[in-house]
């Protein structure tokens, strides 16, 4: 687990990285994102890692349009389960919170399923704006995402994490510079100034994990009833976190119907 | 018109920089961008350089406060003159609007009559919220930010940008980040990855009517 030392290519910029990279792209046009994110999974797709995307504003049928226009076929990664496009709050939020212990904990589980099922490696890119919504544990996000770069050094899943510029206030966006060490610009990868290691990152930030004792089950903080749960969010309430990033053929409901299905109370736009 | 610019300090490192160099300062910790200012102000007198800080939400006996806890010694007959301290929307918006030409050639005026006075250079510092009221004009700030980059080589005044991330919406902090070359991040000044020449920038630049209150 990342001792191999692997290095990727991105498709969107020339050059290996090590796998296990995790970038933030911060952007304001859609043209130049949709450029970068779908030479970042068709390079994946070539390399035969495992894809997963997981689509918030975008139509999933719109992300195997961009892939199908640049000529990638997908049919095949996507019928053996090596390629998928999942409803970001499914993903992030299954029972209709965010738990960032729980999703460290998929990202885990979704590289050694990858490794087990015999690709190279995993990559993965999120559209982040599903934290605008106020579903409960929205605000742990950056701390979720400065524990990434810990587990990615022992589970070298490569990350893309979008952030749409115009939808997040600025606090956020400045705490995005400080948990990823690298970061898109003008279609370069490039290290990043702002970013923090996640411990220095996370001790002047009392309400995270680290000085938090409260990181209990979900039904703890959460007990049915006292929110709004989706059907779909129920269904999926007792399955383990592998479900979410899972093995081929293991038959995760498109997400055309997980998307109908979820909550979508706005709380407006800041985390 | 200096033929070469002058190596300066610049309070954030022990490093020397051109004069001229643009900065911004994206902060969400007054504490720290407290630190960042005194010691730039604070340096910026000691070089000899005329230095104006320009407020929209600090008091100006504090920012003396500022550059006298550095050591500087600001007696009362200097008020107008090494050190000054204005009213952010009286020095970029006189008469209610902001026009960035007329900005730029304040600007670059102010360190022109600086060095005939006999400074050695100028430096400013501006809390760049007064942008956010409303202000017939305030649209154009990123305009004008890259405009600036323009001036540099000729009038090297050396402008430290503060923009608090609080207040500001992301797109305007990604345009913000577009325009400065250089930035402030840990204390540290750093090269900015996001920059673009104003040529460049000002090209694909579609102001938001939204992005400035």
């Amino acid at each position: 687990m990342g001792v191999r030392g692997r290095v990727v290519g991105m498709g969107f910029t020339c050059g290996s990285f090590p796998e296990g990279t995790h970038m933030c792209l911060i952007y304001d046009d859609e043209e130049q994102r949709l450029n970068i994110i779908s030479k970042f999974i068709e390079s994946g797709l070539v390399s035969r890692e495992r894809v997963g995307y997981f689509a918030d504003e975008t139509e999933p049928e719109r992300v195997y349009e961009w892939l199908e226009e640049s000529g990638v076929d997908t049919s095949e990664p996507r019928q053996d389960g090596r390629f998928q496009v999942l409803a970001a709050e499914d993903v992030y939020c299954p029972d209709g919170e965010f738990v960032p212990e729980k999703m460290l904990g998929r990202l885990r589980a979704g590289y050694d399923d990858a490794i087990g099922c015999g690709c190279p490696g995993i990559r993965v890119s999120g559209e982040m704006s599903w934290a605008l919504r106020g579903l409960p544990g929205c605000d742990r996000l950056m701390e979720y995402e400065a524990l990434v770069n810990d587990v990615v050094s022992e589970y070298p899943v490569t990350a893309v994490c979008q952030y749409d510029a115009r939808r997040f206030d600025g606090a956020t966006i400045l705490n995005v510079h400080r948990v990823h060490p690298m970061m898109i610009v003008g279609g370069q990868i490039v290290r990043n100034p702002y970013y923090m290691r996640p411990q220095e990152f996370l001790k002047d930030r009392p309400s995270t994990a680290l000085n938090r004792e409260d990181a209990r089950p979900v039904e703890a903080v959460w007990p049915h009833g006292r929110r709004a749960v989706t059907e779909g969010a129920r269904d999926r309430g007792g399955r383990s976190m592998r479900d979410v990033l899972p093995s081929p053929g293991s038959g995760l409901s498109p997400i055309c119907g997980a998307r109908e299905g979820r909550a979508g109370d706005r709380r407006g736009e800041t985390l | 018109m200096p033929t070469t610019r002058r190596e300066i300090t610049l309070g954030s490192s022990c490093d020397h920089f051109p004069e001229g160099t643009h900065m911004c300062l994206i902060y969400d910790d007054d504490e720290q961008r407290k630190t960042v200012l005194a010691r730039f102000l604070a340096d910026g007198v000691t070089e000899g350089e005329q230095v104006g800080y320009f407020t929209d939400k600090t008091d100006a006996d504090e920012v003396r406060d500022w550059v006298a806890e550095c050591g500087v010694d600001l007696d009362d007959t200097d008020r107008d003159d090494r050190f000054g301290v204005y009213t952010a929307e009286d020095v970029y918006c006189p008469g209610g609007r902001f026009v960035p030409t007329g900005m730029l050639e304040r600007l670059g005026g102010a360190y022109d009559k600086a060095v005939s006075a006999g400074f050695v250079g100028a430096r400013v510092s501006g809390e760049m919220s007064w942008a956010l009221k409303g202000v017939p004009g305030s649209e154009c700030l990123v305009e004008y930010e890259a405009r600036i980059n323009n001036i540099s080589e000729t009038q090297p005044v050396t402008p430290i940008c503060q923009y608090d991330a609080r207040q500001f919406d992301g797109a305007t902090l990604l345009n913000v980040l577009k325009v400065h070359p250089m930035m402030i991040v840990h204390g540290q000044i750093v090269r900015n990855p996001y920059y673009m020449k104003p040529q460049e920038f000002l090209e694909e630049f579609r102001p938001t009517a939204s992005a400035y209150g």
